[in-house]
């Protein structure tokens, strides 16, 4: 209850200011013509086309990096001498900002899906990938040696017992991937790539709609919440 | 001895692999060029001193962004943590905004300040406030009740508690 206080309060502000011409509605908007632009985005289809856009990058990016990063952790978590031979090419590559591989992606890709997908990808992988390891790599090592004495194969192994062993350690890995997918698919649309929500709220900022811009924005900080509370539930 | 070699060998392998795709021109040489290319560019930018200029400024805005985000974390974390009030009201408030991401402020920061430096460190100070805010907040309201009854129980000032 308390919580609703301060954002119903900002929103009066904000509308009377801009009824008084105190705020310049060119630049701050106004609560009720935000609305508006919000609903008519909504039942022309705009807004929602463009966020399936934004998720349905950010997701292939996601699951791609899960599945990759899983694999290869679960290897390097299994067997150290692997994990020292890799490590250091891990450690150079790991701290390249995701953002700047835009301008290779649109090289190699051109604008469109696999491009955003794949920069997501390369943010998302490297969490992923740690946890697992980590997680991998903190199995009780009695597990191990019964699967080994039960003449399990690799693929069982995998399945009954160091999956859900490491599981944990992986779903955080995975928690926090998803959340950064967001951020770099929005990213990578505000920068360069012509679709989803980033580029039509950058769009509606340059055709001086900062009414579709708020209502956009407000509208990804939703997405955000409900990505963050879909994570927690897989954490 | 073998501890440095067989990771070297690794990212030398890596990179071999590299450069035998763009040998063999797969993908057009223009949008792919040799890890060899690459380091040549590389040398000449360095030797030039054309990488200073914008290595430089990158830094400084995220000097800037990091000092304001600090700055503001810790004013505005120390403010929230101490009160249980204000912690009530401004919580949800700050949930909602902190999976905002960073980027998404882009927009609104070019609206408001133009493609500026000032544009820039609004934007990276937005996207590393939220660490500093909830951990100085945390920390803050988890100092231990003692302390607090003993600052009071010694009439201390708030801002001699705070220090």
């Amino acid at each position: 209850m308390k919580g609703a206080v301060i954002p119903i309060a900002l929103l009066a502000l904000w509308e009377a200011g801009s009824r008084s011409g105190v705020l310049p509605t060119d630049s701050f908007s106004r609560p009720t013509h935000i609305s508006s632009a919000f609903f008519k985005g909504m039942v022309d289809g705009s807004i929602l086309v463009a966020t399936w856009q934004t998720v349905e990058a950010a997701l292939t990016g996601f699951a791609l990096a899960a599945v990759a990063a899983i694999l290869c952790g679960v290897s390097l978590g299994l067997s150290p001498a692997l994990e020292r031979v890799v490590g250091p090419t891990i450690d150079t590559l790991r701290p390249v900002p995701a953002v700047a591989l835009i301008p290779l992606a649109l090289l190699l890709f051109g604008f469109g899906l696999a491009m955003e997908a794949s920069v997501v990808a390369f943010a998302c992988f490297w969490p992923v990938l740690l946890m697992t390891i980590a997680g991998v790599r903190g199995i009780e090592p009695r597990l191990l040696e019964l699967a080994e004495s039960l003449e399990l194969s690799y693929v069982e192994r995998l399945r009954k017992i160091i999956l859900p062993a490491a599981l944990g350690r992986i779903a955080v890995g995975l928690r926090l991937a998803l959340a950064i997918a967001l951020v770099v698919a929005v990213t990578v649309e505000i920068v360069l790539n012509p679709r989803g929500l980033g580029h039509s709220m950058i769009a509606a900022q340059q055709a001086l709609r900062s009414d579709l811009m708020y209502a956009q924005l407000l509208w990804l900080g939703a997405l955000g919440t409900a990505l963050n509370a879909l994570g927690r539930r897989i954490g | 001895m073998m501890r440095f070699v067989a990771p070297a060998v690794f990212a030398l392998a890596v990179l071999a692999l590299w450069q035998l795709a763009a040998e063999l021109a797969i993908i057009s040489p223009i949008f792919f060029p040799s890890p060899t290319r690459t380091g040549l560019e590389l040398y000449d930018q360095v030797v030039s001193g054309r990488l200073w200029q914008p290595l430089g400024a990158t830094s400084l805005r995220m000097l800037y962004g990091w000092l304001l985000a600090s700055l503001l974390g810790v004013a505005l974390g120390v403010a929230i943590g101490s009160s249980r009030a204000a912690r009530a009201y401004v919580e949800p408030t700050l949930d909602f905004l902190r999976p905002l991401p960073a980027s998404a402020i882009i927009p609104v920061a070019i609206l408001f300040l133009g493609l500026s430096n000032g544009m820039a460190a609004a934007v990276i100070a937005f996207g590393s406030l939220w660490p500093v805010l909830l951990g100085t907040v945390h920390g803050v309201s988890s100092v231990e009740s003692q302390l607090t009854e003993l600052a009071a129980a010694l009439r201390l000032s708030r801002l001699e508690r705070l220090v």
